[in-house]
């Protein structure tokens, strides 16, 4: 009987050991189910799965063909997102038993993570970030060359900065860190240097989680489709039209979303979150990037797969060139605007297009080339300009570098 | 190549225990050198031809001191062959340490700082090949005449790069005549998954804790993140190290080696002479049998015996790393040593014993502030906000510490540290040897001696044949190895996932 119990402890060892190999050979030959068969990307880790590394003199002496192979083999592992997923889910639940006497409303989704979940509304959320002086001097310095822009180029300019969780206030972990960097240290130090009357600042105030969720992700940072048209019609009643109207609202319950925030924080869970959508009645336009016709409708694809999982991947990509959206009727009396935005617009960019003979978006984030703002907008007769991004593009040097002006 | 990765794991193991166990027996010790070679060649390219030159300097020695009639000449040879190990040693561990001192005290660069790579491993394998070349001057044992199998012996791999440091004197029988079994094998495995275990779960887990709050500012992180920091940080290089010494050990017997232990529950010593006993036995006793006892070690005059001690403790601080925090650490044991033999060892021993425990935790507890820090000022800052100098939580909040989140983790690493499963195995066998009419077995859940062999996962099988209770131990065993897999489960999840993986005794 021992020799058997040690027989089959080692067969099941060894075939763990041997589980990669066993895999792929399996996986050759076809008998492998279709969730598991030729497996060349991890969709909980955004990235392309490595491929067996070609070996040289050099890439060992370097230790890159040893780095290669490791990441190769633990990626060659069965089904590595759920192993993934388990080894985070053990760890939760340590720290979700930690967290019992203390009674914290928000705890890290592993270690490490800074990924927080709130058990009670099933909302992930992110560590708010510290406070430093050197982000009240970058801010002040932005400030003042988006109102040197607007001063210059007399286009009014609306500034807005929608509510991501690490900054939000129903935040609950906004109250457990030293110096977070809020939406009032932004208003502070940020929307007061504002004086121009061409200038409009706003971002949106919740006063509960649950009335939050109605607007953003609840396993995502950004807004829904909600959200952003809340944003969309703030904005664009500061510039003095009114809002177009849905005609229809679209919502794909039946596939869960993985949002950033699951992804990251290795905490999925589908049914209550998935992708919403609302339609318009639009007039004619078309979309350009850098000039080049191009398609920028809704990725439905990234919803409509086989494991009914969708990704925001659903409203296309950040983008590194110039987009436009170009009405196909002309009128005069219709100005140009330009949008300067991360992907919180993403959702939105079509809803400005009724408004407008042309709506340009730059992503400042991933914008590739060198760009003159000035010229940019004489050129172009912009005589709008929309900036939207989280706050810590504003706390951070991404938009100071972007809208920085040559003395 | 570590043990903890997946290249190792899904890749070595597999191939080296087929290639092995389909290899002829003759040829079995050339397949472990070839395989120990490639594993010390992914991770140290260039290095790997050092190994090879120190392995080929120790069988020539070994040779000629085997060979040599004369005293003079076999002293002669012996001293070659120790400055060529330590030469090595010396120049590529500790010749940035010796240029910074020389050049800080000249007040100019006297000696450039060559900033050398450390070769991973060296003040492991260069202690094995130290204490085979004396062991062969001693005439403890025979020379190696077989260079394959000296090399086998210097470069085998699952002890190569973080010990235990095997003496050639444990194993010179099973170098040349070891016999595998099934039973030695599947005791292997159990106990390598231990090992991974306990590395991969717990201290790799404590290590994030102990990394964050050791890398802050100790003003940032107050009383309680310097507390948990480096009890964090405790656990975390016990775990690592035994952990790394399971593993290797269970992989040197499942190539049918039976190495010595070398951690025997440190963390339940009663002093800090009784957890040197505990502790890295192989270092200690490699330091005792080399350094110590042929500087005269107590059996000389008192004021030459305490210094005896101060020069084992400062060598063996300098051992762990070429900094002066390491000797400090080393002398602070060496200090402590003393007076627990001069001044209060006997009064500790009629302490209770929970005193005698907190005596010995606190002090490890500083002697590693010592042994991690960076700096002699951040020894200072954490001592200070040990001492609550800083404020109960410094500048941050106490959820800010992330501290809390662990002390689940902190209470099964507490239970890990103790013998506590060998404790419930020994009363279970013995509530079953009561219920089959058996004797009671004895128990010595942490013998003292420092080299028993590690245990058995699982019921001893012979209580079978005791008591006949057959059933009920098979039921038991089955579930340990159930619990052994899902470790190994979960282990591999965790290794899969990339997650936080140093080994800290690769950087000694």
């Amino acid at each position: 009987m021992l020799k058997a119990r040690n027989i089959i402890f080692i067969a099941v060892c060894l075939t763990l050991f041997c589980s990669v190999f066993i895999y792929k050979a399996a996986d050759r030959v076809h008998i492998l189910p279709d969730s598991m068969s030729g497996v060349t990307r991890s969709s909980l880790e955004g990235r392309a799965y490595q491929e067996l590394p070609k070996l040289s003199r050099g890439s060992f002496n370097k230790g890159t063909f040893q780095e290669e192979f490791e990441t190769f083999m633990a990626d060659s592992f069965p089904s590595k997102d759920n192993a993934l997923l388990a080894n985070a889910a053990w760890q939760r639940n340590m720290i979700a038993a930690a967290n019992v006497p203390f009674g914290f409303k928000v705890y890290p989704t592993f270690w490490n993570s800074i990924r927080l979940y709130d058990p009670e509304h099933k909302q992930l959320f992110f560590t708010p970030g510290k406070a430093t002086d050197k982000q009240k001097e970058i801010m002040i310095n932005l400030a003042n060359s988006i109102t040197q822009l607007s001063q210059n180029h007399d286009v009014r300019t609306v500034i807005y900065v929608p509510n991501t969780s690490n900054s939000c206030s129903v935040n609950p972990a906004v109250d457990y860190v030293s110096d977070p960097t809020t939406m009032e240290i932004l208003d502070k130090n940020f929307f007061s240097q504002f004086s121009h009357d061409k200038i409009f600042t706003m971002y949106p105030r919740y006063n509960t989680v649950a009335e939050r969720q109605e607007h953003y992700y609840q396993t995502d940072f950004h807004w829904n489709i909600h959200g952003g048209y809340a944003g969309y019609v703030e904005i664009i009643r500061a510039l003095g039209f009114e809002p177009c109207v849905p005609v229809e609202a679209l919502s794909f319950e039946e596939y869960g979303l993985r949002g950033t925030d699951s992804r990251v924080g290795l905490y999925f869970y589908n049914d209550d979150d998935y992708i919403q959508d609302l339609v318009f009645d639009y007039p004619a336009f078309s979309t350009y990037l850098d000039g080049e016709p191009f398609d920028r409708t809704p990725k439905r694809d990234s919803i409509f797969n086989d494991q009914k999982i969708a990704t925001l991947g659903y409203f296309g990509p950040n983008l590194s060139s110039i987009l436009t959206y170009v009405q196909n009727v002309y009128d005069e009396k219709r100005g140009n605007l330009l949008i300067c935005a991360d992907s919180f617009i993403k959702n939105i960019e079509p809803m400005f297009v009724p408004h407008y003979n042309e709506v340009h978006i730059i992503f400042p984030v991933e914008f590739s080339k060198s760009i003159d703002l000035d010229l940019y907008i004489e050129e172009n007769n912009i005589s709008d300009v929309v900036i939207v991004g989280t706050p810590e593009k504003f706390f951070g040097s991404t938009y100071a570098t972007f809208f920085s002006i040559d003395e | 190549m570590v043990f903890s990765s997946s290249v190792f794991l899904f890749a070595f193991l597999p191939i080296v225990i087929g290639v092995y166990y389909f290899a002829n027996r003759k040829i079995r010790n050339v397949v472990l050198l070839a395989f120990s070679l490639a594993f010390y060649a992914w991770g140290e390219p260039v290095y790997v031809f050092l190994m090879i030159v120190s392995i080929l300097a120790n069988w020539t020695a070994g040779i000629a001191i085997g060979k040599a009639e004369a005293a003079t000449r076999r002293r002669a040879f012996l001293v070659v062959a120790l400055l060529i190990d330590l030469g090595i040693l010396g120049f590529f561990k500790y010749q940035g340490f010796l240029a910074d001192n020389i050049n800080a005290l000249a007040g100019s660069t006297l000696v450039p700082n060559l900033e050398l790579p450390l070769p991973i491993g060296i003040s492991f394998f260069t202690l094995q090949a130290v204490s085979y070349i004396i062991d062969v001057y001693t005439k403890k044992v025979t020379p190696q005449k077989n260079l394959l199998n000296l090399g086998m012996y210097i470069a085998l791999f699952p002890q190569l790069i973080a010990g235990p440091i095997v003496r050639y004197e444990t194993i010179e029988e099973q170098v040349n005549n070891r016999v595998e079994n099934l039973d030695d094998f599947t005791s292997g495995l159990r106990l390598f998954i231990i090992g991974l275990a306990k590395k991969v779960l717990l201290a790799n887990n404590v290590a994030i804790l102990a990394e964050s709050m050791m890398n802050a500012s100790p003003s940032d992180i107050g009383f309680i993140g310097a507390w948990a920091g480096i009890v964090a940080y405790s656990f975390q290089i016990f775990f690592d190290f035994s952990g790394y010494s399971d593993m290797a050990i269970g992989l040197g017997k499942m190539f049918g080696f039976k190495y010595l232990r070398n951690f025997n529950y440190p963390y339940i010593a009663k002093s800090i002479t009784e957890f040197w006993r505990r502790w890295h036995i192989s270092l200690s006793s490699f330091f005792r049998d080399y350094v110590y006892i042929p500087l005269g070690g107590n059996r000389v005059a008192k004021s030459r015996w305490l210094l005896n001690i101060m020069i084992v403790w400062g060598l063996t601080g300098l051992w762990h790393g070429a900094a002066w925090n390491f000797v400090l650490w080393g002398l602070y044991y060496g200090i402590i040593l003393i007076f627990e033999k001069l001044v209060w060892g006997k009064l500790l021993e009629r302490l209770p014993r929970i005193i005698q425990h907190f005596y010995v935790i606190v002090l490890f507890i500083i002697g590693w502030v010592f042994f991690r820090a960076t700096s002699l000022e951040h020894v200072g800052g954490l001592l200070a906000s040990m001492f609550g100098l800083h404020g109960f939580t410094g500048t941050m909040t106490f959820w800010e510490l992330h501290a809390w989140e662990y002390w689940p983790l902190f209470i099964i690493c507490a239970l890990a540290s103790t013998p506590v499963i060998p404790w419930l195995r020994k009363h279970i066998e013995n509530y079953i040897s009561k219920q089959g009419g058996g004797h009671p077995v004895k128990f010595e859940a942490a013998p003292l001696k420092g080299n028993e062999h590690p245990p058995l996962a699982g019921l001893d099988p012979s209580i079978v044949l005791a008591t006949g209770r057959r059933g009920l131990v098979f039921t038991i065993n089955t579930l340990v190895d159930i619990g052994l897999v899902v470790l190994l489960v979960f282990s591999i999840f965790a290794i899969v996932s990339g997650s936080f993986n140093p080994f800290i005794y690769f950087q000694f």
